[in-house]
């Protein structure tokens, strides 16, 4: 099955392509020591959990920002409202909300098991976020949740401990839910694929870095 | 406890699902069902091997391939824009649904092929299909089903995963996870349950999953020899349980191989259907599905140069007219 094929003939991490490469490389600047590990050929499983980390810190903000910016009538003059039944249309608001509940709930985890670890875990960033109109906030959210459940698929192969990996993978799914949830207000198929695609480290840092103005050393 | 009493206590509290289907269904008597041997390995304590994970998520597939398989060409479009749901989930999604149903049972076929292949690439046998009771009366309760299969699904992965090692095993595993994820999430919303209800969600047990499952299951055949896998020359005719809306489909015993190394020569028969192959010794023959709306079978037979032979099965299901 040519599925198959594609999954067990995935790049192992340290394949990453010259160009990401490089890009990670130049973005190391500006951005904060969980991905800054995450670089290495072989990562750790705390610098997997830091990595981790550096996504839900950033999935985080992106929800506690955007929803003290938009309201619930704001939501409702949205994209994702259009044509939605009363229940649907009703729910927007308050689902928006338990995606951000669980956002910070990922964040308080991953600092819990890394701290369990004796680890430091890696400090919020400052973020750039396009708030301009209701639908910026819709598109990127739904950006966002896709390209964690990219970054978790990608980096659950590389985790040792095979509680971390029941973590990991308990966290990817309920990103997997959100990313259908957007998807499916955004006019497209939940699931796009029979596999979700993955990307390494370096590939989710490219698309990680516009929305990161400065991160601590 | 049989799939009506699920589908009733889904009714009653479908918000309370993910809970009630397995830890309710585990109460139960665990019936010898899906994979035995991988009973077993529970109760013996041991984790399970990767080939048994694989066998336990392939007999997970089967189910969820069969649902949609048998299902979703009872419905049409109409059938949702008019069911109960619709004034409540609104026109644009409900006009979806059917898509979101069609792509989904193709992941499910997509993913039976993939665990088969892992499978016998670790050197295992595939477990069969097994015979299965899906009960559901309309559009609503067909939807309900198929958001406890595929919430159990995830729940079955997230516990899974744990015990693969191979890093390959489980980029796989977490990607096919996260598909039955997403599926989760679109069939809750659309029975008008929670996408997303927890910040994690819940992994459990093989012996759990099992238990859940088990009203679906009727009988399943017992572990029999693979036609496509051992040493020697075999015979791999592709696809398997594929799905086309059109007539027209190319087969494939490309992956076949010859115990010496040596080029193969390949028949293509007709064992179910009425279809006409176009070029039926070559390894990638057309064939014209001619019997309207149906299964439709062929068996490859390939011998190699010492003359001797192996057989394997494709499939179609033919959705069109």
């Amino acid at each position: 099955m040519p599925e198959t094929q594609k999954m067990l003939e995935k790049a192992p991490p340290e394949t990453i392509p010259p160009v990401a490469r490089t890009v990670a490389i130049i973005g190391a600047g500006v951005l904060g020591a969980g991905l800054l590990q995450a670089q290495a050929t072989d990562p750790s499983d705390i610098d997997i959990l830091n990595y981790a980390l550096t996504l839900e810190h950033l999935e985080a903000a992106f929800y506690n920002q955007g929803l003290r910016q938009f309201s619930n009538l704001d939501i409702a003059k949205g994209m994702f409202a259009v044509d939605l039944g009363e229940a649907a249309s009703g729910e927007l608001y308050a689902y928006l909300s338990l995606v951000r509940s669980h956002e910070n709930s990922h964040v308080r985890t991953l600092q819990s098991l890394l701290r369990s670890f004796g680890a430091t875990p890696v400090a919020p960033c400052r973020y750039n976020f396009d708030f301009s109109t209701v639908d910026s906030f819709l598109n990127t959210a739904r950006t966002l949740e896709n390209t964690g459940v990219m970054a978790y698929d990608g980096a659950l192969g590389m985790i040792r401990s095979p509680r971390l990996r029941t973590a990991a993978a308990t966290i990817a799914t309920v990103e997997a839910r959100h990313a259908a949830y957007f998807n499916v207000l955004s006019g497209n198929l939940a699931a796009p694929d029979a596999f979700d695609p993955t990307k390494t480290m370096a590939e989710i840092l490219v698309i990680a870095a516009p929305f990161l103005a400065a991160c601590p050393a | 406890m049989n799939a009506n009493n699920i589908l009733t206590q889904q009714a009653t509290s479908r918000r309370g699902f993910l809970t009630k289907t397995a830890v309710t269904a585990a109460s139960g008597a665990i019936a010898a069902t899906l994979a035995p041997r991988l009973l077993n390995a529970q109760t013996a304590a041991a984790p399970p091997t990767e080939l048994q994970v694989l066998q336990f998520a392939l007999g997970l597939e089967h189910l969820e391939a069969a649902f949609y398989v048998q299902g979703v060409p009872r419905y049409t479009a109409a059938d949702f824009t008019n069911a109960p749901f619709a004034m409540s989930i609104g026109s644009r999604l409900t006009g979806k649904v059917l898509d979101n149903l069609r792509a989904i049972r193709d992941h499910e076929v997509a993913h039976v092929g993939a665990l088969q292949a892992a499978i016998r690439g670790l050197g295992g046998i595939p477990v069969a299909a097994c015979t299965y009771t899906f009960q559901y009366a309309n559009v609503t309760e067909f939807l309900m089903l198929a958001a406890i299969l595929e919430n159990t699904g995830v729940m079955a992965y997230d516990g899974a995963v744990q015990y693969l090692t191979t890093p390959a095993l489980l980029t796989a595993g977490a990607s096919i996870a996260t598909v039955e994820a997403r599926h989760a999430a679109f069939l809750n919303l659309v029975t008008e349950a929670i996408p997303f209800p927890a910040a994690f969600d819940m992994a459990k047990s093989v012996a759990e999953i099992s238990a859940a499952i088990a009203p679906f299951i009727i009988s399943c055949p017992a572990p029999g020899t693979d036609p496509g896998a051992g040493a020697g020359t075999k015979a791999v005719a592709n696809p398997k349980n594929a799905v086309s809306p059109v007539n027209i489909v190319t087969l494939d015993g490309s992956g076949s191989t010859a115990s010496d190394g040596k080029p193969l020569t390949y028949l293509w028969t007709v064992t179910q259907g009425v279809a006409s192959l176009s070029f039926p010794t070559t390894v990638k023959p057309e064939v014209q599905l001619q019997g309207g709306f149906g299964t439709y079978e062929f068996e490859l037979t390939v011998t190699d140069s010492l003359g001797v032979t192996a057989k394997d099965k494709a499939s179609v299901l033919f959705t069109g007219k």
